[in-house]
């Protein structure tokens, strides 16, 4: 069940009812059924995943509580690495060992006869397979009680608005809030509502209608000119944006109509001006994710510069390969790891003066490169990746003549101004608490947006990117 | 509840969120009647055609091939006669056919009538078909054909009338509100890379899709009978992309019978890649070739060139 789809609408409607309508464990039951129904609707079968990960992660977290010998709770630990990460090897990563290695071995002139998996990716996999071992991992280093509650527990994992693709929330922030009725609040009605509009414009306005242009130059980079191929690689960092972090609004917005609080998962990243900060913007709940039980767990940065890099490598290599399975992904993370190493390089032999110009020009850098490594993220194949930079480097016709399909680029671009304009003011206009404090604005803002998704939005068709991870 | 302070009571709360919604779906449909004068007032051809503005002697059909392969104005030139090119980019099957009715309905006859053929391997397209909902408003036949394919988007523009006008349709008929759309093609040259990305690319078969294709014969057909001049061609392709089609012969032989009428095959006419905009469309050097070709063809009326299956080679070659 898409979020832009009529079918969610009906069920969203169906859903808040009985929520507000409840008190108590029938609430959490509507959360957990309500949840089951969202995921099942896309494939039944992988329910059983869910479960299973629910099921083996409530057992081992209540066991490594009452262990006292550490050697034990290492070993319950394990127990729950290997479940979770083994599902998501299974599911998401064994055909593409088994053909990486059957290629390695081609080129040595061996023959590798395994068998291929024929199954399909479960939604959401990696985004509750995190969630679920973040809780884990903070039982075991007494950071957290585990939940008593099977029930509680099964919501945490498996609450709809963040299901399938974020923001991951940790069981710390949101366990608290489940324990507490929540009642139902004019405010957090209108904050939630306003945050799922500006969602919907994100994903069906912008994303969308930038996604056939990217489409149709990514599906034959080398039949472009350059200024077209350039332009498609800026629209795909714009359609990922709206695309991902509309899905993020809308997860976190509906959260709120129901008095839980998500944390922000984008901070407006392509203002970045320097890549650790594009970092603390983008995808924020997964780049603290791989910080707390990836990064620091290596040492971080308090074991010397040579082990700092290696350490920011491998945490972004294994970043990109979470994103999915294929070295277009490593290789995008590799390049988010060489950039964070040289910038760290760079820092320590030159500070740039930190005047408004410089954060400018900085920010033009940090853009470029990042659109510089979506290339690998959006290409299908090495030599797709290869062809687009071939393209844009042939530079050929670089001028607005050069463009193709005009109509749809200028459209692109005049959505992308909107965006960013929007993006610009949200820093200065506190959009929610104008919403909720004065009537007039929040029905403005109603109207307003409500014509722009009417107007100009995608429904039904258009999946998010992010679901495929 | 006083205007500008924070709703406190429930009926402040419902009376915010019914002005909202009223106000949504008063100002989609004020904002959506703007937009539809200007298309009412636009010279752009679908327009023209959607409003019972279009008369012609003469017309092109077909996909962006066909927009950028016949230079009308020229061919109004040289027959003395009013011509005009209805091919519009990444035209399905199925929306060609209703915009041949619709025509017939708004319009009347041409007296002519050239069908480029290559539209008709193309698959039906949601995306594509969500591009004509704006003259779903007007045509019956096109109307029909997007609630049958498209039930859900039709629905959505019965309740938000602004949905027909989001398409690049409705830009391109506000851009071309002075007319100016009648040559497309571009000018510029297909180039050294291009060429040679085309030499990698994976062979493709055209399909036939039956169904449609007798559709197409029942309108024709129809036509005929009431005194139109039906006239089937296969615009230049490339000549390197040419040889990445892997049953063209067969699939033109096919199409031809299944219409029962022959098919000018003139997708090897011009064979200089500088005449190309792409692989699959001519600039505008190559245009002027081909329709100079093209009138000359059918003036003369190389009937004899005749296959057995009913496909026509003009067979003509052009040097730089």
């Amino acid at each position: 069940m898409f979020f832009n789809s009529l079918t969610f609408l009906v069920f969203i409607a169906i859903f808040l009812g009985c929520f507000f309508a409840t008190r108590g464990r029938g609430r959490l039951w509507v959360c957990l059924i309500g949840s089951y129904v969202f995921y099942g609707w896309w494939d039944v079968r992988f329910l059983s995943l869910i479960v299973a990960s629910t099921g083996i992660d409530y057992v081992v977290a209540d066991r490594i509580e009452r262990a006292v010998d550490p050697r034990r709770r290492k070993q319950l630990l394990i127990v729950s690495l290997i479940s979770n990460l083994g599902m998501l090897f299974t599911f998401k990563y064994f055909n593409f060992f088994r053909d990486s290695l059957a290629e390695l071995a081609r080129s040595f002139g061996v023959t590798l006869d395994y068998p291929t998996l024929n199954i399909i990716l479960p939604v959401g996999i990696s985004f509750y397979t995190f969630q679920t071992l973040s809780y884990t991992i903070d039982v075991y280093r007494g950071r957290l009680t585990p939940e008593r509650s099977l029930l509680k527990f099964a919501v945490f994992v498996a609450f709809f608005p963040q299901l399938v693709a974020g923001p991951i929330v940790r069981a710390r922030d949101f366990l608290p809030q489940l324990s507490r009725d929540r009642r139902f609040n004019w405010n957090h009605v209108v904050a939630g509502s306003v945050l799922i509009l500006c969602g919907f414009f994100k994903k069906c306005v912008v994303a969308d209608s930038l996604a056939p242009y990217v489409d149709s130059v990514f599906a034959v980079p080398q039949l472009q000119t350059s200024a077209t191929m350039l332009l498609g690689v800026f629209f795909y960092a714009f359609q990922i944006y709206g695309d991902f972090s509309g899905y993020s609004d809308i997860a976190i917005g509906l959260a709120k109509v129901m008095g839980y609080t998500f944390p922000v998962n984008f901070r407006r990243p392509y203002f970045a001006d320097s890549f650790s900060d594009f970092w603390q913007r983008w995808h924020i709940s997964l780049s603290s994710w791989l910080r707390d039980y990836l990064y620091i767990p290596l040492g971080g940065n308090r074991r010397g510069p040579r082990r700092t890099y290696i350490n920011l490598m491998l945490t972004m290599l294994i970043g990109g390969l979470w994103h999915g399975a294929a070295w277009t992904f490593v290789v995008w993370g590799g390049l988010h790891g060489f950039y964070l190493i040289a910038q760290r390089l760079v820092s320590n032999i030159w500070s740039p003066p930190s005047n408004r110009a410089m954060r400018w020009v900085s920010g033009v850098v940090v853009f470029t490169l990042v659109c510089a490594a979506w290339i690998f993220f959006r290409a299908t194949s090495f030599g797709n990746a290869m062809d687009v930079y071939q393209r844009i480097f042939a530079m050929d016709k670089m001028t607005i003549g050069g463009i193709q399909n005009k109509i749809i680029a200028g459209k692109g671009f005049a959505l992308i101004a909107v965006l960013v304009g929007c993006e610009a003011m949200s820093g200065r206009v506190r959009l929610q608490a104008r919403c909720i404090a004065d009537p007039w604005f929040l029905m403005s803002f109603v109207i307003l947006v409500g014509l722009a998704i009417a107007w100009l939005g995608t429904f039904g068709t258009a999946s998010f990117i992010y679901f495929q991870f | 509840m006083k205007l500008g302070r924070r709703p406190k009571s429930a009926v402040d709360r419902i009376v915010v969120i019914g002005v909202a919604i009223a106000g949504l779906f008063a100002a989609d449909r004020l904002v959506a009647m703007a937009m539809g004068y200007a298309v009412s007032g636009s010279d752009a051809v679908l327009a023209r055609l959607y409003t019972g503005r279009l008369n012609a002697d003469g017309m092109v059909v077909g996909n962006s091939r066909a927009a950028k392969s016949f230079d009308v104005a020229a061919m109004s030139r040289r027959t003395g006669q009013d011509w005009i090119n209805l091919g519009v980019n990444g035209m399905r099957p199925e929306l060609t056919h209703a915009m041949l009715r619709d025509y017939q309905d708004r319009c009347g006859l041409p007296s002519t009538l050239v069908l480029e053929v290559s539209y008709l391997k193309s698959r039906w397209s949601d995306s594509a078909g969500a591009e004509f909902l704006l003259w779903a408003r007007y045509g019956a036949n096109m109307e029909s054909v997007l609630r049958h394919r498209l039930p859900t988007a039709s629905r959505a523009a019965d309740w938000f009338h602004l949905r027909r006008f989001g398409s690049q349709q409705y830009f391109r008929t506000l851009a071309n509100r002075h007319g100016g759309d009648q040559n497309t093609a571009a000018r510029r040259r297909i180039n050294d890379q291009t060429l040679a990305g085309i030499e990698r690319l994976p062979i493709e078969r055209f399909e036939i899709h039956r169904q449609i294709v007798g559709d197409l014969k029942s309108i024709l057909d129809d036509w005929e009978s009431r005194g139109t001049t039906i006239r089937l061609v296969l615009a230049p392709y490339l000549p390197t992309f040419l040889t990445k089609i892997d049953n063209l012969q067969s699939w033109l032989e096919d199409v031809s019978v299944l219409l029962d009428r022959p098919i000018v095959d003139d997708s090897d006419a011009v064979i200089e890649p500088i005449h190309y905009a792409d692989q699959v469309h001519l600039n505008r050097d190559g245009q002027a070739i081909f329709t100079d070709l093209y009138l000359g063809q059918i003036s003369s009326s190389a009937e004899s060139r005749h296959n057995r299956s009913g496909v026509r080679h003009l067979g003509v070659e052009v040097q730089r």
